[in-house]
């Protein structure tokens, strides 16, 4: 079909900008930078969570473990916990509320025997 | 053969994280819409600064974008308020004429010419189709107007613009 109108609407052609190589790289480098933010969000996030738990963790049992009986910090309850709380008896050392292990209010000699039944117990 | 990934995959891709899916995007469209803004504000940086400015608003699109057509579609309502945008802050700034019709910029002078004498609802319908290349549905889906009223616009701009070109 060769009518005027089709020559017409052939004539249509966009016109050819040409795009110079750094604004591809400025928007290239924009959007690297954007999905790379966006992809470690999450991760991030996780961070921050297990930042403030561990800040908050610190503070609240200035670095003492967390297991009741773990006198010396080691991460278990064991005989030795049983002899570092005697020495700490015995010299008046500061106790910790967490080694009250009978639960009667206070960290004393009855505790060191709880400490040294459970840590020969059988399992 | 590696097969091309369509714009929804890349879109996908990117919402990833994959930042190559979203340079293939980029390559991809980066030309059409340089010449669309071209077309519509009539400066080349203006052009360039609207490229930029789209691919950033697709960026921000990008978390909850869902795509159900070709990107261009969701692209060209976002290129051409840019660029219309741009030409006004020119136009109050310069001396250029602001009743000059936008979308014309590039094209042949007699071209503009005639087109100039159709209707900016007449002349956006023909330029999807005749100079996008978009089928009826996409520019149903980007004018957000129904098929059959694309079809109607369509055929009345081309009765119009037969009679603008002198064919019986």
């Amino acid at each position: 079909m060769d009518d005027p109108l089709t020559r017409f609407l052939d004539r249509l052609e966009p016109p050819s900008v040409e795009v110079p190589e750094a604004v591809d790289r400025r928007i290239l480098g924009h959007a690297r930078w954007v999905l790379l933010r966006r992809r470690m969000m999450p991760v991030l996030a996780v961070a921050a969570v297990l930042l403030v738990a561990v800040t908050f963790g610190w503070q609240r049992y200035g670095g003492r473990s967390l297991q009741p009986g773990d006198v010396d910090g080691d991460g278990s309850v064991n005989i030795v916990d049983a002899y570092v709380l005697a020495v700490r008896l015995r010299d008046g050392s500061e106790l910790d509320r967490t080694w009250d292990l009978d639960g009667d209010g206070h960290v004393d000699e009855r505790d060191i025997e709880v400490l040294g039944k459970r840590s020969v117990a059988l399992r | 053969m590696a097969v091309e990934r369509t714009d929804a995959e890349l879109i996908e891709a990117c919402q990833r994280g994959d930042a190559r899916a979203f340079e293939t995007l980029y390559r991809r469209h980066r030309d059409w819409v340089v010449s669309l803004a071209f077309r519509f504000c009539g400066n080349h940086d203006d052009a360039l600064d609207v490229l930029q400015e789209t691919f950033h608003y697709l960026l921000r699109k990008l978390p909850g974008l869902r795509l159900s057509a070709k990107l261009t579609t969701f692209l060209y309502p976002a290129v051409k308020h840019r660029a219309i945008d741009r030409r006004r802050a020119a136009t109050r700034m310069t001396a250029l004429p602001a009743e000059e019709p936008v979308g014309m910029h590039g094209l042949p002078l007699d071209v503009r010419e005639v087109w100039a004498t159709l209707g900016p609802p007449q002349r956006e319908v023909l330029e999807l189709r005749f100079l996008e290349g978009f089928s009826l549905d996409e520019i149903a889906a980007t004018l957000r107007l129904p098929v059959g009223t694309v079809k109607s616009r369509l055929h009345y701009a081309l009765a119009a613009l037969r009679q603008k070109i002198g064919e019986p």
